[in-house]
């Protein structure tokens, strides 16, 4: 009966997701949409359903803080180690880096960022012009301006992640880092010498004629993000932007491949 | 050595677009789980149902690890996509508000089959033509096994 219920308020408001308790079912919506339509449907569908609401409004935080609390520092061989501000600097490491995650994606702690981490040392950054598309924590954007890049843009489409990179340029005293919102398609910029771009499947296939004319004559694409199974159709839609595959990595199921 | 158990987290969240608002981020964060790399591997996993409804269950263990298990679209979406409707009826043995058919309860039945334990392609639609009409759905024709 829970489905049916969910299934009827779900054809008339636009819920964003729904989370099971013992006792019942909480939704969530928007903002945007005004309690009192909220309520006029639910009370149109308690003429099926006998049930009782509440509708609260929830505060916007930070819901990773518990994790956030105890993570333990990331590793990529001698190269890089990702710390949280709270852990002791280590000198055994060619980068220590600082990231404070937030709300964003990147602590090194996932495979495919630890792959884009591995995949940048074997490219000579110093005086490069990089992107960083997609950069949530701004993990790979900071690691390329310790590198020596020159210039690095980074873009996210979420405004978190772009709170959180601006966070951790300052922890890490990066400042040739420019970081703005923007969805993919609509980023401006370039020619890049280097594109990093760990985002996931449908985004990087949508994006690769994108990121080819922005590319510097000679430039590399690394991208991450999408599994196993999934290599085919990145591969094939490298080829038709005419990208050469250098090398794959495999993490778990996660795959890191380096294009030019 | 297996890994202890210590909390069982039922969601629906759109398929590829997990982030760490809610639900997923007071659900994951409270139990200490990293919400970013939940959303990571269930953005990756239901990649081709962008945007749909997804019930998902994350099984959280003791050491802050977690596994999770997608379902297919519930059968009473599905349903009310089919027949075209909003809503259900107020009446659902009396009022029927609209009519799915036997080959539309098929399609739902075949998708569903996992997720409803049936071992037959009948057993299963037996039960989305159940919660069809206790939604006020009428199943137009004969079933298959009838004809």
């Amino acid at each position: 009966m829970v489905d049916i219920l969910l299934a009827l308020i779900g054809a008339r408001i636009d819920i964003e997701g729904v989370s099971y308790h013992d006792d019942g079912f909480s939704f969530y919506i928007p903002e945007s949409i005004e309690p009192d339509t909220v309520k006029a449907h639910l009370n149109d569908i308690g003429n099926q359903f006998e049930f009782s609401y509440s509708i609260d409004e929830l505060e916007d935080k930070n819901w990773n803080l518990e994790w956030e609390s105890s993570f333990n520092p990331v590793e990529v061989h001698q190269f890089c180690r990702v710390r949280a501000p709270f852990h002791e600097p280590s000198k055994s490491f060619q980068h220590d880096l600082i990231i404070h995650p937030g709300m964003a994606f990147g602590t090194g702690h996932h495979e495919t960022t630890w792959m884009m981490i591995n995949a940048m040392k074997f490219h000579d950054l110093q005086d490069k012009n990089v992107l960083d598309a997609g950069c949530g924590t701004g993990v790979l954007a900071i690691l390329a301006s310790r590198e020596g890049a020159k210039k690095i843009d980074a873009f996210d489409y979420d405004v978190h992640s772009v709170e959180s990179t601006t966070q951790n340029m300052q922890l890490n005293d990066c400042e040739n880092i420019n970081v703005v919102q923007s969805e993919a398609l609509e980023f401006q910029g370039g020619p890049y010498d280097l594109i990093l771009a760990n985002i996931n499947r449908n985004v990087i296939l949508s994006v690769f004629p994108k990121l080819v004319e922005i590319l510097a004559y000679k430039g590399m694409i690394i991208v991450s993000g999408y599994l196993v199974d999934d290599i085919e159709l990145i591969e094939q839609a490298a080829k038709q932007e005419n990208l050469k595959l250098l090398y794959t990595q495999k993490r778990g199921d996660w795959v890191c491949q380096t294009f030019n | 050595m297996a890994k202890e158990f210590e909390a069982l987290i039922k969601l629906q969240v759109r398929g590829g677009q997990a982030n760490p608002s809610p639900p997923v981020g007071p659900a994951l964060g409270a139990k200490g789980v990293n919400i970013m790399e939940f959303c990571k591997r269930f953005n990756a996993k239901t990649q081709d149902s962008q945007g749909k409804l997804i019930p998902v269950s994350i099984t959280v263990y003791k050491d802050k690890s977690f596994d999770f298990v997608t379902k297919t679209v519930p059968a009473a979406v599905q349903l009310l996509e089919a027949a075209k409707l909003k809503s259900g009826s107020a009446v659902p043995n009396r009022d029927k508000v609209g009519s799915v058919t036997w080959d539309q309860i098929k399609v739902i039945a075949e998708d569903k089959m996992e997720d409803l334990n049936a071992f037959k392609v009948e057993s299963a639609m037996k039960m989305v033509a159940g919660t069809a009409r206790s939604m006020g759905l009428r199943v137009s024709g004969t079933a298959p096994w009838e004809a």
